[in-house]
């Protein structure tokens, strides 16, 4: 009952926090937040959004199997956040400047192409479709497990759609964030307390722990793990594709439209990584140390779940609340990038009368449809979901390099983008779906092949084609904030002579 | 492009070196290999782990240090006509 009535509270207090945020009448408002989020809101929103649910089930049952593997995500994510630093004054000048609410609309400006912002918004709808149906199934065994199966998937998944449904279309962004930012703390704060507490209290500790594994599984300690058989390139490749990847998702990219300055998202890159390399390296080390326990080695995406049952009904309540503010977070992330992108790269692409208040309410009936959608997708398809969201991964690369070419390289044009772009993801998707034998044997993952393609086509057609021109103003705007930033400090400068 | 410029440019490029000399370190096989071992253990933990533990916080510092030196230069303190009113 502790358990049911801790998550039902926690629904309660997400509501409850928004209930002043759910009165968004402008699109601008839907999507970004009028730029107003500060650096608690940004940091949280990403670390929120990031960190999926599946983490606690899927991603922790690949460490229970494999150990130190799983420590991949802490290099991925200082790639992640390298990215994020880098894209973060472009975005943000143009995204001011030219009132973007997309990374699509981005897109769509930097290469002047309609066709490049319907083609990446579909593509970013497309693949957040199979997260979003993980998540939501997430969501459903959270409830059924942490009721004893008193509350089935199916209903669990519905009191959560409910929730966020409510929330993200009524508020939008501000709702999502100030959403995220109570899931973020709670994550880092009372998730990470008990994980802590069951690691003492079941497994006597971090030395007793290890001591453990150290003398029952040593293998589970290192690279590649117990009973698996993979080139070292496979570590390399699966760090390069998620960390490329990572902050190329529309509802994690999207954030920094919201920012309400430069600096807030620069601070926000501060603090992400300490917090993200702590809670991480607390759930992975909580999940190898599992490994050498006959339970979690026959029920690895299990095993957390179990540990903390067996730690009592509170550990097991709060650990509920974890997972379902995780989950949240990410779902309520890609509904608002996903309404978001139907409403604004695609229906007022196609239909450039549509009026902001009909945008508006194409955005908000997007999220009820999809959310519908995802629960019946979730309920049949349960069983494929980690697949294909894993294979998600394999698609997100490729876009890396039309984003990052783009913000980088005057050279990169429209015809490399759209080129690179299409042919980069039929390769890493025939790839993925052929499986020939070179994927196993040299370990680089369908992503990789993909990323290169992408990017030895927009270098080629850089060289081949003139700098556009419209590209030249866009840099113009860069160079104009950069200068008055100049001139303001030497004016900050000459008043203050001591 | 003006000597300020030029100072921002050489500075993000040393950072982003510096920053992907981290990941290098934990991810390509030559040196994420020769971490991979078990031993010297600390607190406990397998040396690979301290291994990325400790790169990614070194990455942080780096993270940090940049994010001061640009702040101190003033460019993260960039301001932005929005199109209504450059309009």
């Amino acid at each position: 009952m502790i358990p049911v009535i801790l998550l039902l509270a926690f629904l309660a207090l997400i509501l409850f926090i928004n209930r002043r945020q759910l009165g968004v009448s402008t699109m601008a408002d839907y999507a970004t937040a009028n730029h107003s989020i500060g650096v608690l809101g940004i940091t949280f929103g990403f670390l929120a959004t990031w960190y999926v649910g599946a983490g606690y089930t899927v991603f922790s049952g690949f460490a229970v199997s494999f150990g130190m593997i799983g420590m991949y995500v802490i290099p991925y994510g200082i790639i992640t956040l390298l990215v994020m630093y880098l894209v973060a004054e472009k975005t943000f000048i143009w995204g001011k400047k030219y009132q973007l609410r997309t990374q699509s609309e981005l897109l769509g400006l930097r290469y002047r192409s309609d066709f490049i912002r319907v083609l990446t918004g579909f593509a970013g709808v497309a693949l957040s479709v199979p997260w979003l149906l993980m998540e939501w199934y997430t969501i459903g065994y959270v409830f059924n497990y942490a009721t004893d199966g008193f509350i089935s998937p199916l209903l669990g998944m519905i009191i959560g759609i409910f929730v966020v449904v409510f929330y993200v279309a009524l508020g939008g962004m501000r709702s999502v964030v100030t959403a995220n930012i109570v899931q973020g703390l709670y994550m880092m704060i009372v998730g990470s307390a008990v994980l802590i507490y069951v690691l003492y209290s079941e497994l006597g500790g971090l030395s007793a722990a290890m001591d453990r594994l150290f003398y029952e599984t040593p293998e589970a300690m290192i690279f590649p793990g117990p009973g698996w058989d993979v080139s070292p390139n496979y570590w390399t490749a699966i760090i390069i594709t998620s960390g490329l990847g990572g902050f190329m998702w529309p509802w994690v990219y999207n954030k920094l439209f919201a920012a309400d300055s430069i600096r807030t998202i620069k601070q926000s890159v501060l603090f992400a990584p300490v917090l993200g390399i702590l809670s991480f390296a607390l759930l992975f080390i909580l999940s190898m140390a599992l490994h050498p326990l006959p339970f979690a080695q026959e029920n690895p995406e299990e095993a957390l779940f179990w540990a903390h049952s067996q730690a009592g009904v509170w550990p097991l309540g709060l650990f509920a609340v974890l997972v379902m503010a995780a989950s949240l977070g990410t779902v309520s992330g890609i509904l608002n990038a996903m309404s978001t992108a139907i409403s604004g790269d695609i229906a007022q692409v196609i239909n450039r009368k549509i009026t902001e208040r009909t945008a508006l309410r194409i955005a908000r009936w997007s999220v009820v449809v999809m959310s519908i959608g995802a629960l019946v997708g979730a309920y049949l398809k349960e069983g494929q979901l980690v697949f294909l969201a894993l294979m998600t991964y394999q698609g997100m690369i490729v876009l890396s390099p039309v984003v990052l070419l783009g913000l980088y390289w005057r050279r990169a044009n429209k015809f490399g983008a759209v080129a690179g772009f299409l042919l980069g993801m039929v390769v890493s998707f025939g790839l993925t779906l052929t499986e020939p034998e070179f994927i196993q044997t040299y370990g680089w993952t369908p992503g990789v092949y993909g990323f290169l393609t992408t990017l030895i086509i927009m270098l080629v057609a850089g060289y081949l084609r003139p700098v556009e021109s419209h590209v030249d103003n866009l840099w113009q705007d860069i160079a104009t904030a950069r200068n008055r930033s100049v001139d303001s400090n030497l004016a900050i400068q000459g008043n203050n002579p001591g | 492009m003006s000597a300020t410029h030029k100072h921002s440019r050489r500075r993000t490029a040393l950072f982003i070196t510096l920053i992907l000399a981290t990941t290098f370190l934990s991810t390509f096989p030559p040196a994420f290999l020769w971490a991979n071992t078990i031993e010297p253990r600390w607190m406990a933990l397998p040396f690979a782990m301290v291994w990325h533990i400790g790169l990614a916080l070194i990455a942080a510092v780096f993270f940090a240090v940049w994010y001061l030196l640009e702040s101190r230069s003033g460019a993260l303190d960039l301001q932005v006509d929005d199109a209504e009113d450059a309009a």
